[in-house]
């Protein structure tokens, strides 16, 4: 049973008592809310996500809820429980759904150690992990979200989440965040795109959110092996360049953007190196994502391989 | 998902007391007092227990439990995770400190007093059960009184820095306290606690100090000691009523029942334990832990000990055991969020999210993290 | 940070280094400092010769040098000791006590 596959009214109902518990991969969630905006958001943006039956183990667990009393009338606001214990600053009511993106990213960030997490996009072609890490601004979502509908498979926008064990990437497809001229970007270039809601006025401008293609959520057990890291940096007036990186430099960088490498120890470094032995990496700057996209697919194709060593 | 809820659901364990509000009483007590039935909890209770113990920052202890029984492939696999975590971070924080201590026996060499470990440090080197799973940010020393200039400079020569403290936290310690202000070196995260004694000197109990360095026990092919076993259960004692670090007080309570637990092998063990806390005069701290851990966690102690050791005035005791059940026990406020304060842990998430470069977070977290704990 | 030139310098004692290298590129984890060292292959060479004893600048140069095969020079001089700064800062090494 999915989230889509519930009527509506049991979906709200659900989700405001006792919760709604997701299976979303590697993590189970649940997510409790009242707020009506927020549930049909919830609804399309997870729509094909199973449904857990209630009272099984839960890894996290999200309410989010509108503040008590006449605050409630005056610029409404939205704050987010974990646990049932408030740890976030409440935000504007109408940031309802960023907010439930941002706390579950926190929530992983700060509690899923039995993986190496690094901030990054993840793809997926013929088992064949591409990591895109990326600060916000490098132009990391739109790349993924370009990819994703262009014969890659997407692992996660946010997160690539290493097995201590071998390196592999777990797969944690979530809506993807897409900020700005993004969105009408994506929404021009792959018209099946599935967007939700555009919500005016964050401090980043315009936010919309990305459902996970269908084939990304229904292989979310599917884990993939590393092959591939690039950096990728927007750069207006451009051309899309791929330029080697050596794998030092690499490896520096990544461990940059992960969230507890340096809290794993020896495990940590080890899994980070082993998953740059098997890699090709790069650094890449483009405008137009019609000239980034041919480089991509041209990095699956054999010939293309760097040769070992060099 | 497995289920095991045709299983025969928990009871609070033997010899343990009912709650007295009549709810529900928390299974991390529960599973700490009888890890034994941890493989046949059911999917429910170990989402319930899973919360509670990375609540109370236990997690680590009950993956070690369940480690200890070989039983983690007899447990929902949604669960493995949470205690893999767990047990990663633990295992690094143990690498960590067991390093920390090999430099400060390094900054110390060439003297000859004795270096006893108090607290974690000690049940880890000793290879105490009560070390397994067990986090810790920081190293507690205890060295003689008359050294504790020399500890200090050779720790400082050495590349420690004094935590960065308020002015007014530099004269108490100066002054008043049983130990050096908090250190760390320079490259490395882990706080080192140099103390002198286990009270401080200006508190109402005052325990000798030479005559817990007199009983410590060397670790073998070491100058690192540990604290009698006695000693050992008198300071935990003591630390857990007075250190007022309330979210640390159910591990401090942990530490006691595994100690007991082990040292009860000794048969000659609680006489020693009772005679040592009148001559040192901390018959009531050993009480109430006594108490506490029979009550809460069911420690098996003999017959009328308690009695033999203090018995505080009844009002004093009822308060007490009040205090105890509603600090120690953590409860998950899902009911309602009663006014829960923005605590210093609070995060504006929005802003760590967007604009905390993954690196800084990580380390904002972790000094969080830790420093929930190190804070005293 | 001012050390006087002629300083001979060890790893720092207490660091917990994993190394990993690529091609001639290294990078360096000190687990117990939590910190993590890019080093190029000069950078590289140089960690490597005071892990196997302390040294000070001129005859860290000599040792390069030969391991490169290039006459030392004082370009080379600037460079390693820049090296050995940012070593310093990073805490990967100390001077060592005399």
């Amino acid at each position: 049973m999915t989230v889509g596959e519930l009527a509506r009214d049991e979906f709200l109902a659900r989700l405001e008592h006792p919760g709604i518990s997701l299976d979303t991969g590697p993590f189970l969630i649940r997510i409790k809310t009242a707020i009506g905006e927020l549930a049909d958001e919830v609804r399309f943006l997870y729509g094909e996500f199973p449904v857990l039956p209630d009272g099984g183990i839960t890894h996290f667990r999200l309410e989010l809820r509108r503040p008590a009393g006449l605050r409630r009338w005056w610029r409404p606001q939205v704050f987010s429980l974990f646990d049932g214990e408030r740890r976030f600053e409440p935000m504007p009511l109408a940031l309802a759904i960023p907010t439930l993106e941002w706390s579950l990213n926190w929530c992983v960030a700060a509690n899923a150690h039995h993986h190496v997490m690094v901030h990054s996009a993840v793809l997926e072609r013929d088992g064949r992990a591409l990591l895109l890490p990326g600060t916000p601004g490098a132009g990391k979502s739109t790349l993924c979200a370009a990819l994703a509908h262009r014969g890659w498979r997407l692992l996660s926008d946010e997160f690539a989440l290493l097995r201590p064990a071998d390196s592999q990437l777990v797969s944690w497809p979530r809506p993807i965040s897409l900020k700005g001229p993004s969105i009408d970007l994506i929404r021009a270039f792959a018209p099946d795109a599935r967007l939700g809601r555009t919500i005016p006025g964050t401090p980043k401008g315009p936010v919309a959110h990305l459902r996970p293609p269908s084939a990304s959520v229904q292989r979310a057990r599917d884990r993939a092996e590393p092959a591939w890291v690039v950096f990728p940096t927007y750069r207006a007036g451009e051309p899309a360049r791929l330029t080697p990186l050596s794998r030092a430099r690499a490896f520096y960088r990544l461990a940059q953007f992960s969230f507890n490498y340096e809290l794993l120890g020896p495990p940590g470094f080890e899994t980070l190196s082993r998953a740059i032995d098997g890699c090709d990496t790069y650094d890449f700057t483009y405008s137009k994502l019609d000239d980034a996209l041919p480089l991509f697919q041209a990095l699956v194709a054999p010939s293309s391989r760097r040769v070992a060593g060099s | 998902m497995r289920s095991h809820s045709s299983k025969p659901s928990w009871r609070p364990p033997r010899g343990v007391s009912r709650d007295r509000s009549g709810r529900a009483r928390p299974l991390l007590l529960q599973a700490l007092a009888e890890p034994e039935r941890l493989p046949s909890l059911s999917a429910a209770g170990w989402d319930r227990l899973l919360r509670e113990a990375r609540r109370a920052e236990m997690l680590g202890r009950i993956a070690a439990l369940v480690a200890g029984l070989g039983a983690l492939d007899r447990i929902p696999t949604p669960a493995r995770d949470p205690l893999e975590a767990a047990r990663l971070i633990v295992e690094q924080q143990q690498r960590l400190i067991r390093w920390e201590i090999t430099r400060i026996l390094h900054a110390l060499a060439g003297s000859d007093f004795p270096i006893v470990l108090l607290k974690g440090a000690a049940y880890l080197l000793a290879e105490l059960p009560a070390g397994r799973g067990r986090l810790f940010a920081d190293v507690d020393i205890m060295v003689p009184a008359e050294q504790l200039v020399q500890v200090e400079e050779r720790l400082l020569q050495a590349g420690w820095e004094f935590v960065t403290l308020d002015r007014y936290d530099e004269r108490y310690y100066r002054s008043w306290s049983h130990e050096l202000m908090p250190m760390r070196h320079r490259h490395r995260g882990i706080v080192v606690d140099v103390h002198h004694n286990i009270l401080p000197p200006v508190g109402r109990l005052l325990a000798d100090a030479r005559l817990l360095l007199e009983a410590a026990r060397p670790l073998p092919g070491s100058r690192l000691a540990v604290l009698a076993p006695p000693d050992m259960i008198l300071h935990s004692a003591v630390h857990m009523f007075q250190s007022g670090e309330l979210h640390s007080a159910l591990r401090d309570l942990t530490d006691l029942d595994a100690l007991l637990r082990h040292f009860a092998r000794d048969p000659g063990f609680f006489d020693a334990l009772v005679a040592r806390a009148h001559a040192l005069g901390l018959a009531r701290p050993l009480f109430y832990a006594l108490r506490n851990t029979r009550r809460l966690l069911g420690t098996p102690t003999p017959e009328g000990l308690e009695r033999r050791v203090d018995i505080p005035p009844r009002p004093v005791r009822a308060l007490m055991d009040y205090l105890v059940s509603r600090a120690m026990v953590p409860r998950l406020p899902d009911a309602t969020p009663r006014g829960v304060t923005l605590s210093r842990w609070a995060l504006h998430v929005r802003y760590q999210w967007q604009r905390m470069p993954a690196r800084l977070l990580a380390r904002h977290l972790l000094h969080k993290a830790l420093s929930r704990r190190a804070a005293r | 940070m001012s050390v006087p030139t002629g300083t001979v310098w060890r790893v720092t004692e207490g660091s917990q280094l994993a190394w990993k290298s690529w091609d001639d590129e290294h990078v360096v984890f000190d687990y117990a400092a939590g910190s993590t060292h890019l080093l190029d292959a000069i950078a590289g060479e140089a960690l490597q010769a005071l892990a196997g004893s302390p040294a000070n600048l001129s005859s860290l140069v000599r040792s390069i040098a030969v391991s490169i095969g290039v006459e030392p020079d004082t370009a080379l001089e600037l460079r390693i000791q820049e090296t050995l700064d940012r070593f310093h800062d990073g805490g990967l090494i100390e001077p060592a006590l005399t």
